[in-house]
């Protein structure tokens, strides 16, 4: 694209001080970031105390990602006066696929999405990544749960025989 | 960098980062799970014991109690149904009643029709209409003796609301919804007492969706509305009005009784509209109203059901031309015999940029086989780019109407998709590259 050389490049500053050049473009995928650029349209250093480099870095690959889809769509659309459903289908499910590598992370690293995705207010990542999380929730049992997040069971049998005798409903008849 | 990677996966490792996410999110998380199980969670740690107490999105989901399909044929049906109601039941009784219900779900497909009864159900409605609900989604097989509580009507959160499979909707004495943008009734006996108080009670509604059911209405009149969707349900009288200033999407399904008198649709902003024709006279005596008149400002135009075909022979000649379309959608017209009726149809669409047509071969009669003879007219599209022809195989429909295109079509590119069958689009893209290279030459 030859339109990025003159777009506004913003320099977003992560908490260990490390500084990334991005697009504006791809800044505004942020909503805080956004809002940031509407109520003061001259600022080009926005530090961000609460995101790590490593995952500022990641936040960014998935906003350029989804600024690079939502172009292309844009100019296929553009070009052809219209979006041709099968080629629209396509870039969905290749995003889609995109998405679904991205969350090729251990769960240390999907929980700091999270809380960076809801600082930033990133909709799509932040969608994503809960969704990630639940699924690696569904379909299995309390330990299995507490393997899978490294939870430290706190609770005695006792208190967790208590616990579950409070809510008896909740449980399968069986288990 | 690669050490320095595993040092932080080594100490990472066992650290229990999820539990340290603020409630919030956690609360996001069990959201996408039905509420039994996210009560399960309790037992995990201490940080999650009381998690679910403050849940903001109640999923009460009854065929999710089954582990199997035995269980689902079973008897234990019913035993199932009085867990599920002592689930809910007792959800609602434990939680912290200072918390909003922001989304509260209560499906019930797959159940025992009419075993839970309006009297257990009502309650847990109220209890969610009291805490601030603004989410109400409610699906059942059918329970036709289930009325819904009239509180839900004055509700002053509720946005977002889908109902389905309840008999008839009693219309209540008054409708307030002041918040209410989404209406979705499937499965819904309506009548135009409660369509008139539903759209005088609820001044920003912008989607209303209405889909099976019966309906017993004969003038939409609205300011908000949007989107308007009526498909499917089983008209009970005419229509004579639908007058939305503010409407940009239409879809509905034409039905005998639509034609029976003069209906007027007026929707100056309309740019999208879809209509499915499961009726159409075969004589222009009996038509009294006309639809396609009605939509001439359109961008986008999408027409399907059986009766497309008499609908278009009897309301083309007339009908105005239709100066923005730019995207055509022709489902199911028989292809393979009335491209005369297309071509009419195309003459009225001067600036028409992409074509659709779309063939289901289950909808073919016999009797409208190809006619040789039809007289091929060029289509006097100019904008005209793209043809996308959608066919589930490739059949002799689908060579009649390329033949029919390389004649009709000038300096187009033409591109081709399957439905299914993946070996076939390759094949059809091979068809493309000779219709292509010849209409190039053509066209000079």
């Amino acid at each position: 694209m030859a339109r990025s050389s003159t777009e506004n490049m913003i320099t977003l500053m992560s908490s260990d001080g490390e500084e990334f050049m991005v697009t504006e473009k791809v800044a505004r995928e942020c909503t805080t970031i956004r809002n940031m650029l509407e109520d003061d349209c001259v600022i080009t250093n926005i530090p961000l105390p609460n995101v790590t480099s490593d995952i500022l870095s990641m936040v960014i690959e998935y906003c350029m990602e989804h600024v690079a889809a939502a172009e292309k769509a844009a100019a296929e659309t553009a070009e052809k006066g219209s979006s041709s459903a099968p080629a629209a289908a396509k870039a969905n499910k290749d995003l889609e696929e995109w998405d679904k590598a991205f969350m090729n992370v251990d769960v240390y690293t999907l929980c700091d999405l999270i809380l960076a995705a809801n600082y930033l207010n990133v909709s799509g990542l932040l969608d994503l990544t809960i969704q990630t999380a639940a699924n690696l929730i569904k379909g299995k049992s309390p330990e299995q749960i507490r393997k899978t997040f490294h939870i430290q069971n706190d609770l005695s049998l006792e208190e967790e025989e208590k616990i579950r005798s409070q809510t008896p409903w909740a449980f399968e008849k069986s288990e | 960098m690669a050490s320095d990677e595993s040092e932080r996966t080594r100490i990472r490792g066992d650290v229990d980062r999820i539990s340290s996410l603020p409630d919030p999110l956690l609360h996001h998380i069990t959201s996408f799970m039905p509420a039994r199980r996210a009560v399960r969670l309790c037992v995990l740690s201490k940080r999650w014991k009381t998690l679910w107490t403050t849940m903001p999105v109640l999923n009460f989901i009854y065929s999710e109690l089954w582990n199997n399909e035995v269980d689902r044929y079973a008897l234990k049906k019913y035993a199932f149904m009085d867990w599920f109601a002592e689930i809910v039941s007792n959800m609602l009784f434990l939680r912290d009643c200072a918390c909003h219900v922001h989304t509260f779900l209560l499906d019930c497909t797959e159940s025992v029709p009419d075993t839970l009864s309006g009297m257990t159900i009502r309650p847990w409605i109220r209890y969610a209409i009291k805490h601030n609900l603004q989410v109400l989604n409610i699906h059942f097989t059918t329970n036709s003796n289930f009325h819904l509580p009239s509180e839900l009507f004055t509700c002053p959160s509720l946005e977002d609301v889908t109902i389905s499979g309840i008999g008839c909707i009693t219309p209540p004495k008054i409708i307030n919804l002041p918040s209410l943008r989404r209406l979705l009734l499937k499965m819904v006996g309506i009548n135009q007492d409660f369509m008139s108080k539903l759209l005088c009670g609820c001044p920003v509604l912008e989607d209303l969706h209405v889909k099976g059911g019966s309906l017993k209405v004969s003038n939409i009149t609205s300011q908000s509305l949007k989107h308007l969707t009526i498909i499917r349900a089983c008209p009970k009288g005419p229509i004579e009005l639908i007058d939305t200033r503010n409407l940009m999407s239409f879809h509905w399904t034409m039905h005998a009784f639509c034609l029976k008198k003069e209906f007027i649709l007026n929707m100056p902003s309309l740019s999208e509209a879809c209509i499915e024709f499961d009726f159409y006279p075969r004589k222009a005596d009996d038509t009294k109203g006309s639809i396609l008149c009605s939509l001439f400002h359109v961008t986008r135009l999408e027409l399907k059901g059986p009766f497309t075909k008499e609908c278009l022979k009897i309301e083309v000649p007339k009908c105005r031309t239709f100066t923005k379309l730019t995207c055509l959608y022709v489902h199911d017209l028989c292809l393979n015999c009335r491209f005369d009726l297309l071509s009419s149809l195309l003459e009225h669409c001067p600036n028409l940029k992409t074509l659709s047509l779309v063939h289901s071969s289950c909808l073919c009669k016999k009797k409208d086989k190809y006619r040789k003879q039809v007289k091929i007219q060029r289509f006097k599209c100019r904008h005209l780019e793209t043809v996308v022809l959608k066919f589930s195989r490739k059949n002799k429909a689908f060579y009649q109407v390329v033949k029919y295109l390389q004649e009709a079509v000038v300096g187009l590119s033409v591109e081709v998709s399957t439905v299914r069958i993946k070996t076939i689009f390759d094949d059809i893209l091979d068809c493309v590259g000779i219709l292509d290279s010849d209409e190039i030459h053509d066209s000079d």
